[in-house]
């Protein structure tokens, strides 16, 4: 089965792209494609538990990241490297996210048939 | 080789319209084949006719739209995208009432399905970015 990988560099509200960039995610997940999720940068502010969409008039991205696993997708990673940047900690994301090390990240894109870059 | 080409940004706000457009035509001259090309996010302007750039600027849809009929591209723009954002064609503008529709020609509307399908038919997928 080919394997997409997404990245998600963006944060989570003040631009679209990184909601369309998981409706795709979803959308590849429905044709039965196994599917990834590399969240580095600034996209790992999506990961975050407690965030509230609805206070800037937007459906909340972490309800549609913690939903990903009725779609199949289990593989949620959050790049080491970004968090240690932030301050941030595993335990302030949502359950099911995982840490990658950059070395980790590389051979996980090198093995994904096709990677798409949000 | 076989591309297919995601575009994210807005046309005359990004560069990736242009960008996109001059790797299709490059690729195409030098005898690769484009299996298609996806307008995602605001790329969707892409395929706005009602767009109209000032005199000394390059018509994108209209690039597009040639560059289209010269090769048989297939250009699918995100409809799920592009109806929130008022790119529309006949069809979907008579299911929802709109007055008018803007499609380009050499555009169709269509759904993720499609670029699933491209990322599985096609030897490289290439994004130029929002």
């Amino acid at each position: 089965m080919p394997s997409f990988l997404f990245v998600c560099r963006k944060p989570p509200y003040g631009d679209s792209l990184p909601r369309e960039a998981l409706d795709m995610a979803l959308a590849t997940a429905a044709f039965d494609q196994q599917v990834s999720l590399f969240f580095t940068g600034d996209g790992v502010w999506q990961l975050l538990q407690g965030q509230d969409g609805q206070r800037a008039d937007q459906k909340d991205i972490a309800a549609l990241i913690s939903a990903m696993p009725l779609y199949d997708i289990e593989a949620l990673y959050a790049d080491s490297s970004s968090l240690r940047d932030r301050g941030l900690r595993l335990e302030q994301l949502l359950p099911g996210v995982h840490l990658l090390e950059p070395s980790a990240y590389a051979t996980l894109a090198a093995e994904s048939d096709v990677v798409l870059n949000f | 080789m076989k591309f297919s080409i995601l575009v994210l940004g807005a046309p005359y706000s990004r560069q990736s319209v242009q960008t996109a457009y001059r790797f299709a035509d490059a690729a195409l001259q030098r005898g690769h084949s484009i299996y298609r090309v996806f307008f995602y996010h605001d790329a969707v302007n892409t395929g706005n006719a009602l767009s109209q750039p000032p005199q000394d600027a390059a018509s994108l849809p209209a690039l597009w739209t040639e560059l289209g009929q010269k090769h048989q591209l297939d250009l699918v723009v995100c409809i799920s995208s592009a109806l929130k954002r008022g790119v529309i064609d006949p069809t979907e503008a008579a299911r929802y009432e709109k007055p008018a529709a803007n499609l380009a020609p050499g555009f169709e509307l269509s759904g993720l399905g499609q670029w699933v399908d491209a990322c599985l038919n096609s030897d490289r997928v290439l994004t130029f970015g929002a």
